[in-house]
């Protein structure tokens, strides 16, 4: 293993505290929310944000490029919004000698945050320019291929209620985000907070809480994390108990699940598991760290047949069975806990 | 939830290292194994413990049904392996220091810490190290008992006690079958009688009796029920069954029958035909009638005054006899001396029928009363005997006919008492004196009081008293005994009217030896009852 930076596990927690209270003096009674964006931007993974408008999504991807310094960038998914509008394009230019030549122009993925709003609007050619600067971190335009800048997060909103002249993320893209996030409606406390804040003539200044560097260090400390081999047996049955055809599936996987979590929420959970760690100061993963990720890591992955769309049946009520039923490893010695 | 509460092993056991557990760690880890074994010998008493109860019980509820002996035995056995199996199963179980560590964080809640330190453990890994201070800082300031609480379980516990209760009211209440016949006890009682009845039978057909193979098989038959008898009352019943039977042997006239032989007997015992002889009444009469041509005329002719007195004695209770007298004295008295001689030889003949006959009655009587003691004994009703001995069976001696004072030795059985609580007890083969009864003893029992009183109410013959109707030939018979001993012959002198007496002068007295001879002979208890009513409706008259 290597030796991630000096600084003790305790001060990378101190950091992580940092950027969540400075992205919490902008986003108001989310701490849930923000945690996960942080997790997710520590084991490099996308995030797809799903609530109503007006929830602070788009605020708190800037607030979090504010918190940590790096670059951000907006794209308004829309019907008529081309591939080349994310992920730049060639344009023929003619220099002073009169010589024409194509030159590339970079589009908005060029970036460390890009917020893809409502992406669900732009038609699936349009997401599919996405897949491969998820998946791959660079772009590939007119056969070369360029390097996105590190860290890349694409953190991506839908709307669940407008799905009038929408196109649903197909599940291959769907499965490219580590989490998706529901943001919930404030309550009354956090909605009076959020009024003060934002009709004052002056949002909170979001103060910058970690160097860039220290934010790659960090995330390249994540995957380092120790992990003990029961708790990647933990995440395995876990994953096996969401397919219905498996011999560990729950009676509602069976009734209400087509198609289970792939290996990509494995690997999601243990990152996510092992980000948390790190934010939380500990030198391992525990088994409440994946309990804590199974929800935002399979809830999108889990495709749900038409009884579960007839009968109202979301998927975090499904996983919530999941993880119920399924315990941890024990010894298997009788009398032993 | 078809997971819940399922025990998945990991199937990524963790390979051994050549890691340095710490010190800290090590004794910890001790003491959690340590702690493992007990959890399991615990839970697997608690687990299994119900089915030990049920076998438990099982084993009781067999004893109980069949009165089988060893269930406490198997119990204890039971109970010695499962414990016995639960240590060294404890003792024989694997427990890696993975399966300690996962134990102990679980029962910590440790959060996986120190099966994540056995994983990682690089010297020079910051991380590392930190895993591995946190893990020896758990071990360090944990309690083995509280990571590995040994739990209660109610339910069980509860069924365990439910079992354990129900065993032992099996074991102390009675068996389910009232009838003993199926334990040890019964089955060597029956079998301790059913020997006795067939000595009896051996005995029997010894005997010069008119019955005898008849006797003899319905003893042996009765012997071999009493052994095959599955139940006491299936003996019992076996007993009343034969009682009956044997009833259906007796003559009616059978007393009347003995009487008069026993009078023959009696009779030529005190004035022999045969001048000089103490021959039996029927080798008198042969003797007689092969000397009958050396008689003078004088002596023919008392001879046939003789028979004639004879005849009329006989009459009522042997007929024949009599018939055969009667016949002799008619040849006499015509000078045929061939016919008479014929006549008593016949007369000869009928005497001893009529004592083979009176005997076979005899020992009717006596086998009816030895099946009554038996049956007594086995059904636990009979009184205490006080160590008396109950009435023996006597298989009476070869008393002689007309012998005075003659004794004949029984054979029978002999209990040491039966309980007032019914059970059997000393059930064992006696022997017992079947003595007659000599002398003047008169058959009879009374347990009343005051028989004296003066109550002049009705008049008795009493042979101490000379009178008119002395000269009878009084004849006592021992109830308890056995043939032969007709032993009693009084002869008097009397004068008129001085032998019949009021009761109440001779009855105290009577009662008094009629109680000794019930004590001390062994008279059929049918017999005891008859003697004792009929004194006892004396007793009241008298008041």
């Amino acid at each position: 293993m290597t030796q991630p930076t000096q600084k003790s596990l305790a001060q990378y927690a101190a950091t992580a505290k940092e950027i969540e209270s400075a992205v919490a003096k902008r986003i108001a009674g989310q701490p849930e929310l923000i945690r996960q964006t942080l997790v997710s931007l520590l084991a490099e993974g996308h995030v797809l944000l799903e609530g109503v408008p007006g929830l602070g999504k788009t605020e708190l991807v800037k607030a979090f490029a504010a918190a940590v310094g790096v670059d951000f960038a907006r794209v308004q998914f829309t019907p008529d919004l081309m591939p080349a509008d994310i992920v730049g394009t060639q344009v023929l230019e003619q220099d002073e000698e009169g010589r024409r030549h194509f030159q590339y122009h970079p589009g908005p993925v060029f970036t460390n945050f890009l917020l893809a709003d409502e992406i669900n609007r732009a038609t699936p050619k349009t997401q599919a320019a996405l897949l491969e600067a998820m998946q791959e971190r660079q772009v590939t335009v007119a056969g070369e291929s360029r390097e996105l800048p590190k860290p890349f997060l694409v953190l991506a909103t839908q709307n669940p209620i407008e799905l009038e002249g929408t196109y649903p993320l197909p599940e291959a893209q769907l499965d490219r985000f580590m989490f998706k996030v529901t943001v919930n409606p404030p309550s009354a406390d956090v909605l009076e907070e959020i009024v003060r804040r934002t009709t004052s003539g002056s949002l909170p200044e979001v103060p910058l809480a970690a160097d860039l560097e220290t934010i790659r260090t960090m995330i390249a400390l994540t995957p380092t994390v120790p992990i003990a081999a029961h708790l990647i047996r933990y995440v395995s049955e876990l994953v096996e108990t969401t397919h219905p055809e498996g011999n560990t599936a729950t009676p509602s996987v069976k009734r209400y699940v087509r198609w289970g979590a792939s290996p990509r929420g494995a690997q999601a959970m243990v990152l996510a598991a092992k980000a948390a760690a790190v934010v939380d100061g500990r030198p391992h993963v525990t088994a409440e760290d994946i309990r804590w990720a199974a929800r935002p890591a399979l809830r999108h992955r889990l495709v749900l047949g038409y009884e579960a769309t007839a009968e109202g049946i979301r998927s975090d009520v499904i996983l919530s069975e999941v993880i119920e039923s399924t315990p941890e490893p024990k010894v298997d010695i009788r009398g032993a806990p | 939830m078809p997971n819940a509460g399922t025990v998945r092993p990991p199937t990524c056991v963790y390979q051994a290292r050549d890691q340095a557990l710490s010190e800290t760690r090590r004794r910890f880890f001790k003491q959690i194994r340590r702690r493992i074994r007990f959890a399991w010998l615990t839970a697997t008493a608690q687990q299994l413990g119900p089915y030990l109860g049920l076998l438990l019980v099982l084993l009781f509820f067999v004893d109980w049904l069949t009165a089988w002996d060893d269930a406490a035995l198997f119990s204890l056995a039971a109970v010695g392996g499962f414990v016995f199996a639960l240590v060294v199963g404890s003792l024989s179980l694997r427990i890696t220091d993975w399966d300690a560590s996962r134990a102990a964080e679980r029962g910590l809640h440790a959060r996986d810490a120190l099966t994540t330190a056995l994983e990682f453990n690089d010297p020079e890994d910051e991380v590392h190290q930190a895993i591995q201070r946190e893990a020896d800082s758990i071990a360090a300031s944990s309690d083995a008992a509280v990571a590995i609480p040994v739990e209660p379980r109610p339910d069980r516990l509860r069924q365990v006690a439910l079992a354990a209760a129900a065993a032992l009211v099996l074991a102390f209440i009675p068996p389910f079958s009232d009838t003993p016949a199926l334990s040890v006890d019964v089955q060597t009682a029956l079998e301790k009688e059913a020997e006795q009845l067939e000595q009896i039978a051996d005995a029997i057909e010894a005997q010069d009796l008119e019955n005898k193979e008849e006797l003899a098989e319905e003893l042996r038959r009765l012997a071999e029920e009493l052994r095959t008898a599955q139940t006491l009352e299936e003996a019992l019943e076996a007993l009343e069954k034969s009682e009956k039977r044997l009833d259906a042997l007796k003559d009616p006239n059978a007393l009347a029958q003995k009487a008069a032989v026993q009078g023959l007997a009696s009779d030529l015992a005190l004035r022999p035909l045969v001048d000089g002889t103490s021959l039996d009444a029927s080798t008198q009469l042969e003797e007689l009638a092969k000397e009958l041509d050396q008689l003078s005329e004088p002596e023919l002719r008392a001879l046939q005054d003789r028979l004639g007195e004879l005849a009329a004695s006989q009459a009522a209770g042997n007929p024949d006899l009599a018939s055969q007298l009667s016949e002799a004295a008619s040849a006499l008295q015509s000078g045929n001396l061939a016919a008479a001689s014929q006549a008593l030889s016949d007369a000869a003949a009928s005497q001893t029928q009529g004592v083979s006959q009176a005997r076979g009655q005899q020992a009717i009587s006596e086998v009816q009363g030895a099946l009554a003691a038996v049956s007594s004994r086995l059904s636990g009703e009979g009184t205490p005997t006080e160590g008396n001995g109950g009435a023996g069976e006597g298989q009476g001696g070869e008393g002689q006919e007309g012998s005075q004072g003659g004794a004949g030795q029984g054979q029978g059985g002999q209990s040491g008492g039966a309980s007032p609580g019914g059970e059997i007890s000393d059930v064992a083969p006696g022997s017992g004196d079947a003595s007659g009864q000599g002398g003047q003893g008169t058959v009879g029992t009374g347990e009343g009081d005051d028989h004296g009183t003066e109550v002049d109410t009705s008049s008795v013959y009493d042979p101490a008293v000379t009178g008119p109707a002395a000269d009878l030939l009084q004849v006592h018979i021992s109830g308890g005994g056995t043939l032969g001993d007709v032993t009693a012959l009084k002869d008097t002198e009397t004068q008129e009217g001085e032998a019949i007496v009021p009761y109440a002068t001779v009855l105290p007295q009577y009662l008094n030896e009629a109680a000794d001879a019930l004590a001390a002979l062994r008279l059929p208890p049918g017999m005891r009852t008859i003697v004792q009513s009929y004194f006892d409706r004396l007793a009241q008259a008298a008041q």
